[in-house]
């Protein structure tokens, strides 16, 4: 054997060997990508529109999106002074380390003074926390809000959670905008017209 | 790196192994590209357990959703077409890569002493091939898969006695219904893969001992370094014949791929279309007929006018494999030495299989029917007279090493 | 040949004419789902291409069609038409589709006699009548243009409705398979890639060959 038989041999093995490694890496990626949400899931996944007619105060509208309860809840105006009043037992009253949508970074977390859009799932092991708007319905001192009856994490009625409870942040608000007065778009900040 | 190496072969010896197995171990230089079947089958017995583990995230095995899960897989999911195409393709060509290195073993006669276990265990993975591939067809849950399984399972009625009471233990259902769904499930994935890997290990545990055969039926000690004038005919495993079972496999590929991105029903072939029609109890479709790789066994089923003796002598068709190293009395192993009589009946067999496939996929003749048992006959020729021809014909010698 | 038997619920009384699909001819595909749209799917369904991009663009949608009880229409409810492109062979779809005709009550199907589906398309097509008795037909097995005749003209002239009418085939064998798009896509580079590979194997299993 020639030094140009054995350099072209070595040429070969290294062009099949880098082949194959491409090969076996592309050809992995159908897999991979097949374990991604299916077009089944992206259609559920897609914003829902979500009327409020007839919603009255304090009346709850539980909606599912991807998955996740959602409570849609209309405010009454005492409630609503209520929520502006400065409250010290508020782990992170101006919601600077919890997550929402940009047009609901307020104290009512909300798009609008009036309705509350949140999702129903406790930031500190995801049970469902329930709406307790009666006064002292939880404890001296109530003024209405989230409990959690897993491990008692609390909630006003902002959905910001309180010292001293197993929560670490406030909860989920989802993204979503008014379409006209009576009905609410969640999924998306703004409509789109794609 | 070296380091490194070494603290692993201290440990556990990959380095030994490799050597032992693939660097020292010794073939003759005869071994043609049919001895390239066996690494293509194992190829592809990788693609069938990687696929199938991806299809299992999405089938659902309940009457109700098997059909339907299976069409989500091949609309919904990402490439999971491709996937599930892998997996069907896949199937058929396992059968072909097995068919083919059976028949390497027929010619080559890698069935006799000292590799009857060898051969026994290959016999082994083939009748269970047969029953994965049965038990995934079920699966999809499609007129075919119905109304085939249905036929397939009353096999065992023929049992005296116990026939009907083990139909029904076995369909879980005093009719073949969708309970078997899951049950077939399970085999399919679980219980028959498991089995196979063991035996393709005692398979490939008694090639190393034993060596690999060679078209021209010379036995080699595998594990022995060539003696000098021994080189030009005995070769090292490794490189040389890695590189031939690699391009052999690249090959392979390409076809595969072909198929799956232009053909992947092949016409029917391969995924059938009345399968695509979900299963009715109610409407047998207009002709059952098997798929490709089981028609020369229902060709056999339809010879035979009994439905006892059918049964029985289509089993027989694949028991009788296991009889071959005792049924072959010739002094040479390949069919390059055996005489004029091994060849015609070697013939004989691959004619009447093939026709016997052919015919299981047509309608039922009389003419049919006629050629039909003329082919079981030359079937069954091939293995019966085996003791007789070849005591009786003249071999010429192999060469020496 | 062989696989003839495959479609063993393809007879029909007529020589079936041919057409000719081209499956990934996507403009076709597209025509045909809004044909579909527009004519089949208030009664029939598509459930399997529910989240398909084409169809939905269409306008074949999930949920539009009626769920039919079993009992319905006579015992045989239109069917869901997601596979039969690839139940039944695009001649016998075609022709299907083209071969209704009058008789005293109504219409009746040429390929499939005793259809309970009615003539979806009367006014497209026109009034097709029988060109020979119903005996010779089934005596003489002619082509279906033979066996027909156009008596009064639809809304569109012959080639128009033909061209609709293998759009809408083209379509239900697509349908079938959705996976003709991409795999004609990605086809090509798979193929190509796994050449070379076996080109170079090819070489590097020569130069160990002359060793």
């Amino acid at each position: 054997m020639t030094i140009k038989d054995v350099s072209r041999r070595a040429f070969l093995k290294r062009l099949v060997q880098t082949l194959s490694t491409l090969a076996v890496a592309i050809g992995l990626w159908p897999f991979i990508s097949s374990m991604q949400p299916s077009k089944k899931a992206l259609e559920a996944s897609k914003p829902i529109k979500v009327s409020l007619k007839g919603l009255s105060e304090n009346e709850i509208k539980k909606v599912l999106w991807r998955g996740m309860p959602i409570y849609i809840i209309k405010r009454s105006p005492q409630q609503i002074k209520m929520i502006k009043v400065k409250n010290e037992q508020l782990l992170d009253p101006d919601s600077k380390a919890s997550d929402q949508p940009q047009n609901a970074q307020n104290v009512f977390r909300s798009v609008r003074e009036d309705v509350l859009v949140v999702v129903a799932v406790c930031t500190h092991l995801g049970c469902s926390p329930s709406y307790e708007p009666a006064k002292n319905a939880v404890g001296e001192g109530w003024h209405g809000g989230f409990f959690c009856a897993c491990h008692g994490s609390k909630f006003d009625l902002s959905g910001r959670v309180f010292k001293g409870v197993p929560a670490p942040t406030n909860l989920l608000i989802p993204p979503y905008y008014f379409m006209d007065d009576e009905t609410i778009v969640i999924g998306s900040e703004a409509p789109s017209y794609a | 790196m070296r380091k490194l190496s070494l603290w692993v072969n201290q440990r556990l010896p990959i380095s030994a192994f490799y050597k032992q197995h693939f660097k020292r171990f010794y073939v003759h230089t005869s071994l043609n590209f049919w001895y390239a079947t066996g690494a293509i089958a194992f190829l592809v017995f990788a693609i069938q357990i990687f696929t199938g583990i991806f299809l299992m995230m999405y089938y659902i095995p309940t009457e109700d959703q098997a059909f339907s899960s299976v069409e989500m897989i091949m609309r919904d999911v990402n490439y999971g077409w491709l996937i599930r195409y892998m997996h069907v393709v896949g199937a058929s060509s396992f059968f072909i890569i097995i068919y083919l290195h059976v028949w390497k073993a027929l010619m080559y006669g890698s069935y006799k002493e000292p590799r009857e276990l060898l051969w026994f265990s290959g016999v082994l993975v083939l009748i269970l091939l047969m029953a994965v591939a049965f038990t995934g067809y079920v699966l999809p849950w499609g007129q075919m898969s119905y109304w085939a399984s249905k036929v397939i399972i009353s096999f065992v009625t023929v049992i005296p006695y116990v026939g009907e009471s083990l139909a029904i233990w076995l369909q879980g259902d005093f009719t073949f219904s969708g309970v078997v769904i899951p049950r077939f499930y399970a085999y399919h994935v679980v219980a028959l893969p498991l089995i196979i890997i063991f035996l393709i290990g005692i398979h490939i545990i008694a090639l190393h001992v034993v060596g690999s055969n060679n078209p021209e039926g010379i036995l080699i000690n595998p594990h022995q370094q060539p003696k000098k004038h021994e080189r030009s005919a005995i070769r090292p495993f490794s490189p040389y014949y890695i590189v031939k079972d690699y391009f052999a496999a690249t090959v392979f590929l390409l076809i595969y791929f072909l198929i799956i991105f232009y053909f992947p029903t092949l016409n029917g072939f391969f995924l059938e279309h009345i399968n695509q029609e979900p299963a009715n109890m109610f409407v047998t479709p207009a002709q059952i007929h098997p798929v490709w790789y089981l028609a020369p066994y229902s060709s056999i089923l339809r010879a035979v006018p009994s439905k006892g003796l059918g049964v029985f002598v289509m089993f027989a068709a694949i028991l009788i494999f296991f009889f071959l190293p005792w049924l072959d009395r010739s002094p040479v192993r390949s069919i390059r030495y055996k005489g004029i009589l091994s060849k015609l009946f070697l013939s004989l067999f691959l004619i009447s299989v093939i026709g016997l496939g052919v015919l299981g996929l047509l309608k039922v003749t009389d003419d049919g029917l006629i050629l039909t048992r003329i082919f079981t006959c030359g079937y069954f020729s091939y293995f019966l007279f085996m003791p007789f021809y070849t005591k009786l014909e003249k071999c010429t010698s192999p060469p020496c090493l | 040949m062989l696989l003839a038997s495959a479609t063993g619920a393809d007879k029909a009384p007529v020589e079936l004419p041919h057409v000719e699909i081209r499956e990934t001819d996507t403009a076709r595909i597209m025509s045909g789902a809004q044909f579909f749209a527009q004519h089949c799917q208030s009664c029939h369904s598509m459930v399997y291409l529910r989240y398909d991009a084409l169809s939905n663009e269409a306008g074949v949608k999930y949920g539009v069609t009626p769920q039919w009880p079993v009992d319905s229409w006579n015992g045989r409810p239109p069917p869901d038409l997601s596979l039969v492109g690839v139940t039944h062979r695009p001649e016998w779809l075609y022709g299907y589709l083209k071969g209704y005709y009058v008789v005293e009550d109504g219409y009746d199907n040429i390929v499939m006699p005793n259809t309970s589906m009615p003539n979806p398309y009367p006014g497209l097509q026109g009034n097709q009548i029988l060109n020979m008795p119903m005996s010779e037909i089934l005596k003489d097995q002619p082509r279906l243009y033979q066996a027909l005749r156009l008596e009064s003209s639809g809304s569109v002239p012959p080639h128009v409705f033909n061209e609709k009418v293998a759009d809408v085939v083209t379509y239900l064998v697509y349908a079938a398979d959705p996976s003709v798009i991409p795999r004609h896509q990605i086809g090509p580079y798979v193929l190509i890639f796994l050449l070379i590979l076996s080109l170079a194997a090819f070489f590097l299993y020569q130069s160990y060959k002359t060793d």
